[in-house]
């Protein structure tokens, strides 16, 4: 059985290749690993954020102009 | 037995995206190889996700002092942050840093970590702090994450590792989950006969430590699958009767049969001639599981020893 269609097209546009040897994935299925994927990003992105804030209260004070540059621009 | 593999690479993507096993169950029919490919498709946009930023925590690390961007690390950025930053570090940096960690801590960056990415760091890590964190995992029976860790460790540290680990069963069920099952012939020829022994015998007492024995002697070559299924037959009576019911339990013949195939024929013939195979449901199960393709050529050289009960039912 192939893969359903809609399913290895949403799954290749999201992920920028082409998924091979998962014949019968139906659409739904893709749609919860994707889904399940941004949920994970969305958390990295959220834990990365609120950490280099609070990394910079550990910086030297003498260091901190210059990290908070690196991290800030 | 490829279930057991499918299993294993579905439980490994429900951790990488933070989710329950069972919310991805509906992948476990497919083939392990094509799961573990969707999973390294799916890690490889996590840890590009927010690259700049991690670029950027990489570069302010290298500006602070080490024993700081060790506070930093374990005080503010947590496991999961440290654990994608220390690929973008120079290894060196990574490994001083890494060596200030707790232990308790470090080990939480492991169950984040991408060891392929971090090899030069795996290996650069003292010996004695990877038995440490070793020994933390265990505990947490994170046996996915230390089996992610087997091909990037070096032999020393495996030894370790190994030599630390009483008990043989945790080492089962992280070589249930080995990445490269190539690497699993060295990890059996480091541990002694007596231990091997131990791990068969505790292996039979349990089914699902018979699953992860059989899968370990699958992915073995020729001489540890043999040398294995000597210590198998060596066992009593009673014992190999449990072997059979879990085989029969779990349907698992057509793995046992190429274990039995691999054996000279006087010990082929203690397992054929053991009196659980007499009952007709597991002649019949073994029987149906000879008929694969694939078991062709297994079945060809067991020929004479089958005994006449299966010949009987194998006959066209």
């Amino acid at each position: 059985m192939a893969i359903d269609n809609k399913a290895s097209s949403l799954l290749a546009d999201r992920l920028g290749a082409p998924v091979t040897g998962l014949p019968g994935l139906k659409l739904a299925e893709a749609e919860t690993l994707l889904s399940a994927l941004d949920a994970a990003k969305a958390r990295q992105r959220a834990a990365l954020q609120a950490s280099t804030e609070a990394a910079l209260g550990h910086v030297p004070m003498l260091l901190r102009g210059a990290v908070r540059k690196i991290l800030f621009g | 037995m490829s279930s057991i593999a499918n299993h294993a690479e579905v439980l490994k993507l429900s951790r990488l995206l933070g989710v329950e096993t069972s919310e991805l169950s509906f992948l476990e029919k497919h083939d392990a190889l094509a799961i573990r490919a969707l999973r390294e498709q799916m890690a490889a946009q996590l840890f590009d996700d927010g690259k700049a930023l991690l670029l950027k925590v990489a570069a302010a690390t290298k500006l602070t002092p080490v024993g700081i961007a060790a506070i930093i690390a374990e005080k503010a950025l947590g496991p999961l942050l440290c654990a994608r930053v220390a690929s973008l570090l120079p290894a060196d940096r990574a490994i001083d840093i890494a060596k200030r960690l707790g232990t308790p801590f470090l080990a939480e960056v492991c169950l984040h970590l991408d060891p392929r990415k971090t090899t030069d760091i795996i290996r650069g890590t003292p010996v004695e702090q990877v038995v440490d964190v070793a020994r933390i995992l265990q505990a947490q029976q994170e046996f996915v994450t230390m089996a992610r860790f087997v091909d990037a460790l070096t032999p020393e540290a495996i030894k370790a590792v190994i030599a630390a680990t009483s008990d043989e069963e945790p080492l089962l069920r992280t070589a249930l989950f080995a990445e490269n099952p190539a690497r699993l012939n060295e990890l059996v020829s480091f541990m002694p006969k007596a231990r091997l022994q131990r791990l068969i015998s505790k292996a039979a007492g349990h089914d699902e430590l018979w699953i992860a024995a059989l899968s370990l002697m699958t992915h073995l070559d020729a001489q540890w699958k043999a040398e294995l299924g000597q210590l198998t037959v060596a066992l009593d009576e009673a014992t190999l009767g449990q072997i059979v019911a879990h085989t029969q339990k779990h349907q698992l013949w057509a793995v046992l049969l190429p274990v039995i195939a691999s054996l000279p024929a006087p010990a082929q013939q203690i397992m054929f001639k053991h009196p659980a195979l007499e009952d007709d449901a597991v002649l019949n199960a073994i029987a149906k599981a000879a008929q694969q393709k694939e078991l062709a050529e297994t079945i060809k050289v067991l020929g004479k020893q089958l005994p006449p009960s299966l010949k009987k039912k194998l006959a066209p």
